[in-house]
């Protein structure tokens, strides 16, 4: 496990081989962290995030994008812990998953005793694009302060036949509709990387077959 | 210009549409009316093409071509549109680079460049105040949010970018107030022109004193029951359906 320590940073990972991550970061007061995941293809990716959220007001913001095909394994395992008051932590996952491609999504929200005002938020979002796909998101809370604001939200989806047929009776073809709505869909995760790896993104969609 | 001839067509195991004819000619246009559950919308849908339903039996002749085979896209692209009854909303999609990516598309089924940035912002601002849209919807997530009004204006400002040949208009007046009934009225009427054609359904005669019908058709049971001049729509208006279904049956 590395160990870090910083004032405010900001990291993107983008994962395209079969490398993991295991992190371990300790905020301490006032500090801001922002994480960027991005996993990219046929990769077997185990990914191992801790946060300690150490000294008051501290804020972590995680991203996580997951574009993933073939016999790609994909996990998260996440744990958020609020050890102090006034902290904030918001996590947004969403991950395509094409051919036989699967992912596991674990996140842990662990808001102590003392951690009140804690502002904790975590939500994964997944789009299977076939018929052996699979996604699987388990939120986890364990809350032992009462005064904090605690979200949690996980879906598994399709494309939706409704949007797709509305773009298509306005010319826009089946194959462009299908990406307008992977790009719609991957693009929150995003708000923190470079122009580069966005762009980067949207070619990498374009290339999917569908 | 539109050929239908005997059309059935059902979803999942249920049969819909039971035999409908209808010929419109360029410079026409038909109203439909009819009972909720006759089969309006899944005329509609059928004609530009929707996948959820099954035709089993007729044939649709849009300009001399059957278009049954067609996708949604290419019935777009020969010039049919459909404003449909409930807009889907698209999160996260601006309605500028909706119609941007289709305005693109058409041009290029016509072997033309795409629009530059700028022809294209000056057609979307021309279009937006012909339905009197403020032009901050363009930069808006292509229905989200938006009242019944403004979704059904919007469907008006889609059509007036992409000048369709046959535009088949779903209730595009319900849950209009007067001032949105006037806008999606008289922005369709001054879209009708002797080259293009229309279909409007609608339950009221209100959107048909802008949009002067040359035909009233009452689909009942996915069967075109009784076709009349534009005086119908008063009468049923005053009496229902239920003397012209009586009359049928
Ligand atoms: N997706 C669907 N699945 C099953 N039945 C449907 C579906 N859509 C419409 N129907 C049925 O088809 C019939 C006609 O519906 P519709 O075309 O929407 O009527 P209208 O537009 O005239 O009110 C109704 O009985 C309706 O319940
Ligand atoms: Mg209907």
């Amino acid at each position: 496990m590395k160990k870090n320590s910083m004032k405010a940073d900001k990291f993107c990972y983008i994962q395209s081989s079969n490398e993991s991550q295991n992190l371990c970061f300790n905020l301490q007061e006032g500090e801001s962290l922002q994480l960027t995941f991005i996993v990219l293809g046929d990769v077997k990716v185990n990914n191992h995030i801790i946060i300690n959220l150490d000294g008051e007001n501290a804020a972590c913001s995680l991203r996580g994008l997951w574009l993933i095909n073939g016999d790609a394994d994909v996990n998260f395992d996440v744990k958020m812990n609020h050890h102090v008051a006034n902290c904030t932590s918001d996590q947004l996952f969403k991950g395509i998953a094409n051919d036989r491609a699967k992912s596991n999504f674990f996140g842990l929200i662990n808001v102590s005793t003392d951690a009140q005002k804690s502002d904790a938020r975590q939500q994964c979002h997944n789009l299977l694009l076939s018929d052996d796909a699979r996604a699987y998101a388990k939120p986890q809370l364990e809350i032992y302060a009462d005064d904090v604001i605690c979200t949690h939200g996980a879906t598994v989806g399709r494309l939706n036949d409704d949007e797709l047929f509305y773009m298509r009776s306005r010319g826009i073809s089946l194959d462009e509709a299908k990406k307008i709505q992977l790009k719609v869909f991957a693009a929150a995760p995003l708000d923190f990387v470079t122009k580069d790896t966005a762009s980067h993104l949207e070619d990498w969609i374009n290339a999917i077959s569908l | 210009m539109l050929k239908i001839t005997n059309l059935h067509a059902k979803i999942g195991d249920k049969e819909i549409l039971k035999g409908i004819n209808l010929c419109v000619k360029a410079g026409e246009i038909h109203a439909i009316m009819g009972p909720n559950g006759a089969g309006k919308s899944t005329l509609a849908a059928t004609l530009a093409g929707r996948d959820n339903l099954e035709v089993t039996s007729g044939s649709i002749i849009f300009q001399g071509e059957d278009i049954l085979s067609l996708s949604p896209e290419e019935r777009s692209w020969k010039g049919i549109f459909l404003g449909f009854q409930y807009p889907v909303d698209i999160p996260g999609l601006s309605n500028a680079a909706f119609m941007k990516a289709a305005i693109n598309e058409h041009r290029q089924q016509q072997g033309l460049e795409p629009l530059s940035a700028a022809s294209f912002l000056k057609m979307v601002k021309e279009k937006m105040a012909f339905v009197e849209m403020d032009s901050s919807f363009s930069s808006r997530a292509v229905n989200v949010g938006f009242s019944g009004g403004e979704k059904k204006r919007n469907e008006v400002f889609q059509m007036a970018m992409l000048d369709p040949r046959l535009a088949i208009l779903d209730e595009s007046d319900s849950g209009l107030d007067v001032d949105a009934l006037r806008i999606v009225g008289t922005g369709v009427s001054k879209l009708h022109h002797p080259d293009n054609a229309a279909i409007v359904i609608t339950h009221y005669q209100r959107l048909l004193d802008y949009i002067v019908p040359d035909f009233i058709h009452v689909l009942y049971k996915g069967r075109i029951i009784k076709t009349a001049g534009k005086e119908l729509a008063m009468e049923i208006e005053e009496r229902g359906y239920d003397w012209i279904i009586n009359e049928e049956e």
